[in-house]
C-alpha cells in the first residue's frame, strides 16, 4: 500500500467505497428504464447476440443501432464498475475478517461475516460467467434434424439423430386458442461422437448437453396432429457450447452457501427477562 | 467525485439514447447491412457473410476465389449464383426485380397454371424452369436434376436432404413479420448472391420515391381511415400484426391500422373476439381471400362466417377489399401496391386510379347469366 502513487490510491478509495455501490445500483436502474423505453418492439436486435460473439454484435448490431443500444453499452459498463467495487469492498473487508480469523479464532460472527462475503463474490462469479457466455460461445443456430437422417453440429464430430417425437396435443380448456395444438412436445434423440452415444429427451425447457454442447429446442413441425399446414416432421435446435455455464452453476451454489451460512450463523439475540 | 461520476453517465446516456437514425454519411465501405432479421456483413472483397431468415450464416465468395475456413460446404456460395430453385412468390419477384429470373430461376413450387409471372410462365413452357411438386414435399430427384446452386425456401425441414445432395439454402422467411423497410431491402440481401447490388439500390430507390410520394400526398389528410386486414377462417382468426409492413404502410398514409398493437408473425393468430371488436370501428377491410376462395361479395363472407356480418366494413358504408391472384406474385411492382393501398385508403387524393392488384367487392354477388357468365 506505502508503495502506491496517490492516484491509484484514490482509484482503490473510490472503488471500495459502498456509495459507490449504491451510485451504480441506482444508475442500473436508470439504465434499465431506458432499456425498457429502446426495447419496446426491438428484441430482435438483440436476440442475434444470442448467435454470434459480442464483439461481433458490437460492431455490427451495436453500432448501426446505438439509438437503440446504448442502454446496453451502459449497461455494460455499470456491471463492470460493479464488479470492481464488489471485488475490492469484498477483498477489502475479507482481509481484515481474515486477519481477525488470525488473532480471534473462528467464531459465530466471523461465519455469518464470511457468508456475506461469498454471496457477493458468488454474484461476480456469476457475472464473470456471463462475459465468457457473451464472449467465447461458439453456437450453431437453426440446425435443423428430421426422422432417419443424421445432422452433424458444424466444427464437431457430433452427429444428432430424430428417434421418436411425442406431441400431445393440448387438451386443457384455460387456454382455448391452443386447444389441439401441441404446446409440450418432447423429442428423443441420439447423440453420437467417435467415442460416446447416448439418447436424451429435448423439450422446450429441458435442454439436452452432450460433451460439452447444449442443445436447445428452438421448433418443432407438425404444431397440431390435425394441422393443414407443414406435416413434415422435424425439429430446429440451436446447439451452443458455452463456457459460462460452469461459472453459473458454481456462483448459485456459492451464492446458496452463503444463504444458508447467512441463516444459521445469523446474530442470536437473547431476551433478557 | 460522486457527483461528477453520475452527471457524467446521465450525460452519456441521454446522447447516446438522443440520437436520430439520420441518414449516415455514406461510408467507403458499407460493412454491415441489416434488413430486419436479415444480414449481410462485407468481410473482404472476397468474403461476404449472409445472415438468412434462420439465423444461419453463409459465406459469398466469388467463383474463382478460395473457400474460406470454418464453413461447411454447404454454408459456402459462390457467387454469382446461377441456377436457383425458389419456393416463394416474392422471392421470385425479387429475382425479378434484381434481372436475374431469366438467366438463374430453374425450378418452383407452384404448377404452371398458377402463375401470373410471364417470364415463369415462359420459362416452364420451355422446360428451363421445372415443377418441383408440391411445397410440403417436393420431388428430390427433380431437383437434383435441375442442379440448382442455390434454392429459396421458407421450410427448414429440407435443409439436410440439401445437405445431403450438396445444395445451398437460404431461408427467406422470418419468425417475426417482416417491416416496411424490411419488405422493401429484401432485395438487397439476395442481391449479393447474384453481384447486382446496382439493381437492388434501383429498386430500392424507386419504392422510396412511392414511399415519399405517399408522404407528400396524405401530408395534412384530417379523415384517417380505420384499416383492418386479415381473416375469419372455421377454426383460426388470422390478422397482420401492426409490426409488419402493412401496418407501417397504414400507418405512413395517414390512416390508422386497427391491429397496431399486436406483434409477432405475419399472419399471426388473435381471437374472435378481438377480430370482432376492432371489426365494429373499421372502414376499410382487406380480407386474405381471393374471389376464388369465397371473397366474391360481402354476402358471400357474411355467409361463409356469419360472425363477421356483424363487422363495419361488411355494411352498407364499410368498403371490402380483396386481393387478385397476381397481387401475390407482384413483389417487383411494390411500389404500385403501396400506392395503391393508399389509393384505397384516400380515394380523393387518387382521382381516376384504376385498381390493379386489389377489387372492391360488392355487396351481393352478381347475377348469373344464361350463359353462365357473371353480368
Amino acid at each position: 500500500m506505502k508503495s502506491m502513487s496517490p492516484f491509484p490510491v484514490q482509484i482503490y478509495h473510490l472503488f471500495s467505497s459502498i456509495r459507490l455501490a449504491v451510485i451504480v445500483l441506482v444508475l442500473l436502474a436508470v439504465d434499465l428504464c431506458f432499456a425498457y423505453i429502446s426495447l419496446n418492439g426491438r428484441e430482435s436486435l438483440f436476440d442475434a447476440m444470442n448467435r454470434q460473439s459480442i464483439w461481433v454484435w458490437i460492431n455490427s448490431y451495436g453500432v448501426e443501432n446505438i439509438q437503440y443500444t446504448a442502454w446496453f453499452f451502459a449497461l455494460l459498463f455499470l456491471l463492470s464498475v460493479l464488479v470492481l467495487n464488489t471485488l475490492v469492498c469484498t477483498g477489502d473487508r475479507l482481509w481484515k475478517l481474515i486477519r481477525r480469523w488470525r488473532t480471534a479464532g473462528a467464531n459465530r460472527q466471523f461465519c455469518f461475516s464470511m457468508s456475506t462475503h461469498i454471496m457477493h463474490l458468488s454474484v461476480v462469479v456469476i457475472l464473470i460467467g456471463y462475459l465468457l457466455s457473451y464472449t467465447m460461445t461458439r453456437v450453431s443456430p437453426s440446425l435443423t434434424v428430421v426422422p432417419d437422417l443424421p445432422t452433424k453440429i458444424p466444427g464437431t464430430e457430433i452427429s444428432l439423430e430424430l428417434i421418436e417425437m411425442k406431441l400431445p396435443a393440448y387438451e386443457g380448456s384455460r387456454l382455448q386458442p391452443f386447444s389441439g395444438r401441441v404446446i409440450q412436445p418432447e423429442i428423443l434423440l441420439r447423440m453420437m461422437s467417435h467415442n460416446e452415444s447416448r439418447t436424451a429427451w429435448l423439450g422446450f425447457n429441458k435442454p439436452v448437453r452432450f460433451l460439452g454442447h447444449t442443445l436447445f429446442l428452438q421448433k418443432f413441425s407438425p404444431r397440431s396432429n390435425s394441422s393443414t399446414m407443414s406435416l413434415s416432421r422435424y425439429i430446429v435446435i440451436d446447439v451452443r457450447n458455452d463456457p459460462g455455464v460452469l461459472f453459473y452453476f458454481a456462483g448459485i451454489i456459492f451464492f446458496l452457501t452463503g444463504m444458508v451460512g447467512l441463516v444459521f450463523f445469523r446474530p442470536v439475540r437473547r431476551c433478557s427477562t | 467525485m460522486k457527483h461528477g461520476f453520475v452527471i457524467i453517465f446521465i450525460f452519456f446516456l441521454l446522447v447516446l439514447s438522443a440520437c436520430e437514425q439520420q441518414e449516415k454519411p455514406a461510408k467507403k465501405t458499407k460493412s454491415f447491412l441489416q434488413i430486419g432479421e436479415f444480414t449481410i456483413t462485407r468481410e473482404s472483397d472476397i468474403l461476404t457473410l449472409a445472415r438468412d431468415g434462420a439465423g444461419r450464416t453463409l459465406a459469398l465468395v466469388p467463383r474463382d476465389a478460395p473457400a474460406p475456413e470454418g464453413y461447411s460446404p454447404s454454408a459456402i456460395i459462390r457467387t454469382p449464383v446461377r441456377r436457383v430453385a425458389a419456393y416463394g412468390s416474392f422471392d421470385v419477384a425479387t429475382l425479378r426485380a434484381l434481372g436475374v429470373l431469366d438467366a438463374t430461376l430453374v425450378a418452383v413450387t407452384k404448377p404452371q397454371e398458377k402463375w401470373f409471372v410471364d417470364d415463369v410462365r415462359r420459362g416452364m413452357d420451355s422446360g428451363r424452369i421445372i415443377y418441383l411438386g408440391n411445397a410440403g414435399a417436393i420431388d428430390y430427384e427433380l431437383l437434383k436434376k435441375q442442379e440448382p446452386e442455390l434454392v429459396l425456401t421458407w421450410d427448414p425441414s429440407i435443409i439436410p436432404m440439401l445437405n445431403e445432395l450438396g445444395i445451398a439454402c437460404v431461408i427467406t422467411s422470418t419468425p417475426v413479420a417482416m417491416c416496411l423497410n424490411a419488405r422493401m431491402s429484401f432485395v438487397k440481401f439476395l442481391a449479393p448472391f447474384f453481384n447486382r447490388e446496382k439493381e437492388a439500390e434501383d429498386f430500392f430507390r424507386r419504392v422510396s420515391d412511392s414511399l415519399a410520394d405517399i408522404r407528400a400526398r396524405t401530408a395534412g389528410v384530417f379523415e384517417k381511415p380505420r384499416v383492418m386486414w386479415g381473416d375469419m377462417y372455421e377454426k383460426r382468426v388470422l390478422v397482420e400484426p401492426g409490426n409488419a409492413w402493412i401496418g407501417e404502410l397504414v400507418a405512413l398514409a395517414q390512416s390508422g391500422y386497427l391491429f397496431e398493437d399486436i406483434y409477432g408473425t405475419s399472419c399471426i393468430e388473435i381471437s374472435m373476439e378481438r377480430f370482432l371488436y376492432s371489426g365494429q370501428d373499421a372502414d376499410i377491410y382487406f380480407t386474405y381471400r381471393t374471389p376464388a376462395t369465397g371473397a366474391s361479395s360481402k354476402a358471400t363472407l357474411a355467409k361463409l362466417n356469419p360472425l363477421m356480418a356483424g363487422i363495419k366494413p361488411l355494411g352498407p358504408e364499410g368498403k371490402v377489399y380483396a386481393p387478385l391472384p397476381h397481387y401475390s406474385q407482384s413483389g417487383d411492382k411494390l411500389d404500385e401496391i403501396f400506392t395503391e393501398l393508399s389509393a384505397i385508403m384516400h380515394p380523393e387524393l387518387y382521382p381516376g386510379y384504376t385498381l390493379k392488384y386489389f377489387q372492391e367487392i360488392p355487396d351481393i354477388d352478381p347475377p348469373i347469366s344464361s350463359s353462365g357468365e357473371e353480368q
